[in-house]
C-alpha cells in the first residue's frame, strides 16, 4: 500500500508522485516526482547534504517584470510566485533541510501557442521570476531546461537530484495541456488576492 | 523617533519586499535572517517592534519570541508573526509564546502597514 497518491513507475522502477498546477511535493524517500509543464514553471530543490528534494509547479497570474527591487515581491502576483517557492522551501526545512545546502533546477516556461496575457509572454515571465527569486535567495541554479515551444514532462529524483525531461510532441496531449493551462491561469487570476485578515490577540 | 522595526525572516525576497513596503510607509527597518541574528541585532539597536517568520533554521520564530519575552528590557516590545503557517495550533503557540498578532503569507500590503501603524501609534 503506497501513501499520498504514490504509484509505482515501472520504467524508473521507483514510486512516483505526480503533481499538478499549484501543487508542491517533497520527500525524504527515494522516489520520483513528475509533472507536465506548458508555460508554467517547476522549481526542483535538492538538499545536497541530507539528500532530500522536492518540486513545485506554478504560474504567475500577472506580469511582475516591470517592477524593480523589492517591489517585485510586493505585487499580488509576485507574492503568489514567492509563496509557491517558499512553500517548497518550508516543506524541505521542516524535514531538516538547510537553505545553505540547497541547489535548484528550473524547468518549463514554454511559449505554447503564443500564450500571452495582456501583452506579456506568460512563460518568459514565469522563467524570469524563478531565476530572479533564486538569485535573490542565493540558491544556486545548477541546471535548467526552459523556453521552447513544446510542453515537457519533468521527472525529478528526490535522492539524487537527477532529472529527466521529455518533450511532448503528441498533439492531443499537448492540446490537453494547453487547455488546462488556460483554465488554471484564469482561475488564479480570479483567486488573487488570497489574503487572510491579520489576527491580533490583545489589541 | 520610535519607529524602528526588526524584521526577521530567512527569505531574502521577503526581507526585500517588506523592508521596501515599511520603508515607504516611513519606518526604519532592520532585517535579520534568523532568531540568533535577531537577538544580536536587538543587543546592538533600539527596536520598537519585531516582525518575525516562524520556520527558520537557526532559532525559529517561536523560540525568538520566548527569548524576547524573557528579557527584562525587551519583554514589552510588540512582536507580530508573519508566516505561511496558518493552522490554529501554530497560531495558538504564537499567542502563548507572547506574540501580539499573526499575519498569514501571502499578506495584504495595506493591512500589514495598518497593523504596524496601530501598534506603533
Amino acid at each position: 500500500m503506497l501513501d499520498e497518491g504514490l504509484h509505482y513507475n515501472k520504467y524508473f522502477k521507483k514510486n512516483e508522485k505526480h503533481i499538478f498546477m499549484g501543487e508542491c511535493y517533497t520527500s525524504c524517500e527515494d522516489i520520483v516526482i513528475t509533472t507536465t509543464l506548458g508555460s508554467c514553471v517547476s522549481v526542483a530543490i535538492f538538499d545536497t547534504v541530507l539528500k532530500i528534494g522536492g518540486m513545485n509547479h506554478f504560474m504567475l497570474p500577472e506580469q511582475v517584470s516591470d517592477r524593480t527591487n523589492g517591489d517585485v515581491y510586493l505585487s499580488d502576483s509576485g507574492k503568489y510566485g514567492m509563496q509557491a517557492i517558499e512553500t517548497l522551501i518550508n516543506c524541505l526545512q521542516k524535514k531538516g533541510g538547510k537553505r545553505r545546502d540547497f541547489v535548484a533546477r528550473i524547468f518549463g516556461g514554454s511559449r505554447i501557442n503564443s500564450f500571452r496575457h495582456r501583452g506579456f509572454d506568460v512563460g518568459a515571465e514565469n522563467i524570469n521570476f524563478a531565476f530572479r527569486f533564486m538569485a535573490d535567495e542565493k540558491i544556486p541554479v545548477i541546471s535548467y531546461d526552459v523556453y521552447g515551444c513544446l510542453p515537457r514532462r519533468v521527472s525529478f529524483f528526490t535522492k539524487t537530484s537527477k532529472t529527466v525531461v521529455k518533450y511532448i510532441i503528441d498533439e492531443s496531449e499537448a492540446s490537453r495541456i494547453r487547455q488546462n493551462m488556460h483554465l488554471y491561469h484564469r482561475k488564479i487570476r480570479q483567486q488573487i488576492p488570497l489574503h487572510e485578515m491579520p489576527v491580533l490577540f490583545d489589541l | 523617533m520610535d519607529n524602528t522595526i526588526l524584521l526577521v525572516d530567512d527569505s531574502a525576497t521577503l526581507r526585500m519586499g517588506v523592508s521596501s513596503l515599511l520603508g515607504q510607509a516611513g519606518y526604519n527597518v532592520i532585517a535579520a535572517g534568523d532568531g540568533i541574528s535577531a537577538l544580536k541585532t536587538m543587543n546592538e539597536n533600539k527596536v520598537n517592534m519585531v516582525i518575525t517568520d516562524i520556520i527558520m533554521a537557526e532559532m525559529d520564530g517561536l523560540k525568538l519570541i520566548e527569548e524576547i519575552k524573557k528579557h527584562s528590557e525587551w519583554k514589552n516590545i510588540p512582536v507580530i508573526v508573519l508566516s505561511s503557517e496558518s493552522s490554529t495550533e501554530e497560531v495558538e503557540k504564537g499567542r502563548k509564546a507572547g506574540a501580539l498578532g499573526w499575519i498569514i503569507k501571502p499578506f495584504d500590503n495595506d493591512k500589514l502597514v495598518q497593523v504596524v501603524r496601530k501598534i506603533l501609534c
